[in-house]
């Protein structure tokens, strides 16, 4: 390809790819148009909203802030590869313990916001898992949410992190509830 | 009276039906929408907010690569007017007159959103800037510029009632007071999208995000010139509404590009254009006039209310028109004299949005009775107390409230709870602050709101199927836009139909499938479009019962019902007497806030609030609609606001205008009903929606002038005007 386009590999859901990307393509136009992985929203282009957060190697990100070509070498996660990244439950249901969270506290309203909110939380639960109700709400406070009120999606969070710290949950595998 | 505890379906908190879609990323927003050989379009848009159009010149932005097309007034084959509620005024691109800022003159369509944008750059564009008018003061001068040829008066309203100059000669006490409320952004985290598709020669689909596909498949074909059967307008999943959506023009624009390239056509709007040129809260100016009995009883209410409609009528008249039904207050006046109008001028046009008119003349109607109770040396849930509303007494619009409403049980509540509080954590004096530092206060406020469509006779249908596997799908016209009407619908129809969460599909607001049922909004929803999901649920639950369909065999026609509902609503005289809701929501929030008297910054601490809203269908999505509708209040109460000059919007983003976060939304919010049953609604149920949100800025207000002395006749109350009351 000719100039101003370049070559990148990124792990992507687990998923290697090699893509030739304009060098001015953002990471969110990379995820959403190339790669077709819709569940990742555009709210802003601006860093104000958050409804674009993925994992960059682990760290959530706004991704209309980062160009593709800075994501090459390093591992990205989308809401599409978050289901079984949380082991199953006993029902077989391969949701994520975040996802399931948001589900049963009634954390989802429009759903807009809702994959880079998740995203943002598992981030947070990946750093740290036992965070205080304070740091659940700073950790989300760069993802805005219209519907809620976030009371609930706080809710939702502090319980994901709950059920990850025991014996099985993602994180906290073999390190129990202490 | 029906309890919702023999219920099954109907008060359960069910997760809801779209929800692991959502959190899966699967749903499909409009954006996300991809078709084969789809274009994307971009609008050319004024920089003026009022020009005279004298020519376009696409030649060069059709030079660009991958340029397929550059549509303008001339390419519109029908009449290039759309709007809703029965006024048609603004065109889907410019003829010759630019009525605001970002108004559209052309739409490129090219393989590609960077093509299409640099497309529109080279669009040439001549004006003949004119002189604008940007507030109604402005607009009503003798000698101000036209907007239209009728001028720029685009509705007037009254309600009259009983004789309010008498009422004044009586009173012991008139308290007169002039309230302003800004104009404020949905900000629905969805920007609009729509994408359409030709189908055939002769015919398109068009998918929205939309409170309503009905009356969009109407103005599109209009628009084409063709007949509605050749339209089909599908609401994808909608990122939020809150009153707003659909963007009428978008909708038209998509489907046009489609016939005229034969090729399906996307276009989504940046957050900038949102702001900048889609509907908004109306700003008001509010007078009231109070004519007040010593023993506090509302002797009589004067109301003048003037609306900002911006540059086209919209839902301007219906909006002003729930205005002067609403500024009383769930107050019985025997003598009222209201006149409320909306004017044109050349900002972005206002639409609908959650409360429909109701917030700015709440905010109005609620500080003046803490203002009359302090005058008057009451309580301030006392002075509510002596004027609520009871079944029998009529509103100010003449309409006898209900048998069975429970609008005073509401404050009785209230003031339990608030007697509670002061018992275990009560405030410090006005101005003192306490050990952390914080002057604090609560304030209560009051309200009714009607549900439904006002003085029209609003309709809800719907139809049920059986399938050939014993469950049902529901079919309603209305989409959810995210407060979750679908599960609602679907846990009435479950009830109904006597079947086990979750045997009831929902399939909403496809125009193919689902019959008209008017929009989501004017929390009518779960009233009147429950009514009709109820009554088509019974008769499938007869037909089933009476041995119907037991002989069904593979092949034949599936088992439907269809069922109607009417509200019992009626239209208005010419001094805006009549019943022109159904029923009404009541209730009352009171509100717990924190000033720090060093910074003038406002927390707020606690929120209580009872409501007279029925039988709750779904307690998880209820208490959701409650909690975000609050934080809708908050952030209205206290930084929220569109700044414009002349016409633009000077922070069309979300580092300058400012949402709550979940670090501002920190109150907990405890909501409680009472026992209210007055029929109106399936299992007695009513609209949540837009009350979730309307008293909680005049509480605000109220709390915090019992925090610091401070009042305030304007929204927002931000930080700075708190800190300046704090140093007067």
């Amino acid at each position: 390809m000719g100039a101003g386009t370049a070559t990148i590999r990124v792990t992507v859901n687990g998923r290697p790819e090699s893509l030739q990307v304009p060098v001015g393509l953002t990471l969110l136009e990379m995820v959403r148009d190339s790669l077709g992985l819709k569940g990742t929203k555009e709210g802003c282009s601006a860093g104000d909203c958050g409804a674009c957060t993925v994992l960059l190697n682990g760290r959530p990100v706004n991704s209309c802030l980062v160009l593709a070509v800075e994501a090459d070498g390093h591992d990205v996660t989308t809401i599409e590869g978050l289901v079984g990244a949380g082991g199953g439950d006993d029902t077989g249901n391969d949701l994520h313990p975040v996802q399931r969270a948001f589900l049963r506290h009634g954390a989802i309203q429009c759903g807009f916001c809702s994959p880079g909110m998740i995203m943002t939380a598992v981030g947070l639960l990946r750093a740290n898992p036992h965070p205080t109700e304070t740091e659940v709400r700073t950790a989300i406070s760069g993802n805005l949410c219209r519907c809620t009120g976030y009371a609930k999606i706080v809710q939702a969070v502090m319980e994901a992190g709950r059920m990850m710290s025991l014996p099985g949950g993602e994180g906290g595998r073999g390190r129990g509830n202490h | 009276m029906a309890t919702t505890s023999t219920l099954t379906a109907v008060g359960r908190p069910f997760e809801r039906l779209d929800g692991e879609r959502k959190a899966r990323g699967q749903a499909l927003y409009a954006a996300d929408i991809e078709l084969p050989s789809m274009l994307h379009g971009r609008l050319v848009r004024s920089p003026h907010a009022h020009a005279r159009l004298l020519g376009v010149d696409p030649s060069a932005a059709l030079a660009v690569p991958g340029v397929v097309a550059v549509l303008t007034a001339k390419d519109v084959p029908g009449r290039n007017a759309v709007g809703s509620r029965g006024v048609q005024d603004q065109p889907i691109l410019v003829t010759d007159h630019v009525r605001f800022l970002g108004e559209p003159v052309a739409m490129v369509v090219a393989e590609s959103v960077a093509a299409a944008t640099q497309g529109t750059a080279k669009v040439k564009v001549d004006y003949e800037p004119l002189r604008g008018v940007f507030t109604p003061e402005e607009a009503l001068a003798p000698d101000a510029p036209a907007l239209f040829e009728r001028g720029n008066l685009c509705h007037q309203a009254r309600t009259r009632r009983g004789d309010f100059d008498a009422a004044r000669r009586q009173a012991a006490l008139v308290v007169t007071n002039v309230y302003r409320t800004p104009m404020v952004d949905h900000a629905f985290l969805e920007p609009h999208a729509a994408v359409a598709r030709p189908d055939g020669g002769d015919a398109v689909t068009v998918w929205v995000t939309a409170k309503t596909v009905h009356p969009m498949m109407d103005e599109i074909s209009r628009i084409l010139g063709w007949p509605k059967e050749k339209v089909r307008v599908i609401a994808a999943t909608v990122g939020g509404s809150f009153g707003g959506k659909p963007e009428i023009p978008l909708g038209c624009l998509v489907a046009l590009a489609a016939v005229r390239t034969g090729r399906p056509v996307k276009m989504v709007y940046t957050r900038e254009e949102t702001f900048q040129t889609s509907a908004k809260r109306h700003p008001y100016v509010v007078r009231l006039t109070h004519a007040m009995a010593a023993d506090g009883h509302i002797l009589g209410l004067h109301a003048d209310i003037t609306a900002d409609a911006g540059a086209y009528t919209t839902e301007s008249r219906a909006v002003v028109g729930r205005a002067v039904g609403h500024c009383a207050g769930p107050y019985y006046i025997p003598n009222v004299d209201v006149e409320g109008r909306a004017v044109f001028t050349n900002n972005p046009a206002p639409g609908a949005m959650r409360g429909y008119g109701v917030p700015q003349v709440a905010f109005a109607h609620e500080i003046q009775m803490d203002i009359i109770a302090a005058r008057l040396g009451l309580d301030p849930v006392e002075v509510r107390l002596r004027n609520v509303l009871k079944p029998g007494l009529p509103t100010i619009t003449g309409q006898p409230v209900l048998e069975g409403v429970g609008a005073e049980a509401c404050l009785l509540r209230i003031r339990e709870l608030l007697a509670a509080e002061d018992a275990t954590d009560p405030c410090p004096p006005q101005g003192v602050p306490d050990r952390n530092g914080e002057l604090l206060g609560w304030g209560v406020a009051t309200f009714y709101y009607g549900n439904g469509r006002t003085a029209v006779e609003d309709v809800g249908r719907a139809r049920i199927r059986r399938e050939a596997d014993g469950s049902f799908t529901l079919f309603v016209g209305v989409p959810d836009v995210g407060q979750g009407s679908d599960t609602i619908l679907a846990q009435v129809a479950c009830e109904e139909l006597r079947v086990p969460w979750p045997a009831v599909k929902v399939i909403s607001a496809d125009t193919a499938h689902t019959l008209e049922t008017g929009p989501s909004s004017a929390s009518r929803v779960t009233v009147v479009v429950g009514r009709a999901v109820q009554e088509a649920a019974r008769r499938m639950r007869e037909f089933l019962d009476s041995g119907g369909g037991a002989d069904w065999r593979p092949g034949d026609p599936l088992p439907e019902m269809a069922a109607e509902y009417r509200t019992d609503s009626t239209s208005l005289d010419k001094n805006g007497q009549g019943s022109p809701y159904g029923t009404y929501t009541y209730g009352v929030q009171a509100v717990k806030v924190g000033v720090d008297p060093r910074t003038g910054k406002v927390a707020v601490r606690k929120v209580l609030a009872a409501y007279d809203v029925g039988p709750i269908v779904n307690p998880l999505l209820f208490q959701g609609q409650v909690e975000g509708g609050v934080t809708g209040g908050v952030g209205y109460a206290l930084f929220e606001g569109i700044r414009l000059t002349e016409g633009r919007v000077a922070n069309p983003n979300f580092h300058t205008y400012l949402l709550p976060t979940a670090l501002d939304s920190t109150a907990p919010v405890l909501a409680e009903t009472v026992e209210s049953h007055d029929g109106a609604g399936p299992f007695g149920a009513k609209g949540i929606g837009e009350p979730a949100s309307i008293p909680t800025a005049p509480a605000i207000a109220n709390a915090i002038h019992r925090a610091t002395g401070g009042r305030f006749f304007e929204l927002p109350i931000t930080m700075e005007k708190v800190y300046r009351a704090l140093r007067r």
